[in-house]
């Protein structure tokens, strides 16, 4: 695995927060920052909304989405990171027979510690909704240097992975 | 969460208006006083699109705010416009 991609494994198990991004019909983004999960022997994330949110309304119409997840420096801007994430976002209830409820459960609790009575399972499964983003593209930034990786290069830890920078296209490869 | 309507500003709406342009420019070094000093000093480390020098490097965009949302915990508090 390439650096940049265990740097992208990285910000995407332990950062809390992610700034997700739907579309509506009229094309009008809506972002918001919430919790979210990463699952890099699966490349997908997952996060918990309200059924009746707009960003659920939203990408039940336009699946299509993307989030960002970053590590600022307050005083040099070589020191700011992130990664930034383009999916396909599917929605399901979290009563629904296909969700591996406890599996979710553990992994959200595991990240966040929530007790269970303190998670966002204690409300009724009905009106909570699992989003479940198929990772697309994974994009990350270094201080100035701009990289979009293959979604592989996150999600194993295989040899030979590359990932390409913007700035003249030059090829960092796995180790 | 800020929604509004984004414009850039090309060089005549700048010299257009140069007093705002030089407002947001106070502005953005009152705000940001730890940049500021890394750009003064150490600016000729940063790649040319990093730097802060207006059209070559950066775009001025405005965003024209229609709507504000405040949120709290997990529940919207109160979706608002901004005063006129």
């Amino acid at each position: 695995m390439s650096q940049t991609s265990a740097f992208a494994k990285r910000v995407l198990t332990e950062e809390a927060f992610a700034y997700f991004c739907t579309t509506n019909m009229r094309n009008h983004p809506h972002v918001v920052p919430v919790f979210f999960l990463f699952d890099p022997t699966r490349c997908h994330a997952y996060f918990l909304f309200s059924a009746d949110s707009k960003k659920v309304r939203n990408l039940r119409l336009r699946p299509r989405i993307s989030f960002s997840v970053d590590i600022r420096d307050p005083v040099n801007p070589l020191g700011n990171k992130g990664v930034m994430i383009q999916g396909e976002a599917k929605a399901e209830p979290l009563n629904d027979r296909d969700v591996d409820r406890e599996y979710v459960k553990h992994l959200f609790e595991e990240k966040y510690g929530w007790s269970s009575s303190q998670s966002f399972f204690r409300q009724n499964h009905a009106e909570r909704i699992l989003v479940d983003v198929t990772v697309r593209k994974v994009s990350c930034w270094q201080g100035p240097t701009f990289l979009s990786c293959p979604k592989f290069c996150v999600a194993s830890n295989r040899q030979g992975c590359a990932c390409t920078s913007s700035r003249g296209g030059v090829k960092h490869s796995g180790k | 969460m800020i929604e509004g309507r984004a414009k850039i500003y090309g060089i005549f709406d700048v010299l257009n208006d140069l007093g705002r342009t030089l407002r947001v420019r106070a502005l953005l070094l009152k705000k940001y006083p730890k940049y500021a000093a890394f750009y003064a000093t150490k600016g000729s480390l940063l790649p040319k699109p990093w730097r802060a020098t207006l059209f070559i490097s950066r775009l001025l965009v405005e965003v024209k705010i229609y709507r504000f949302s405040y949120m709290r915990e997990a529940k919207l508090v109160a979706p608002g416009r901004p005063a006129e």
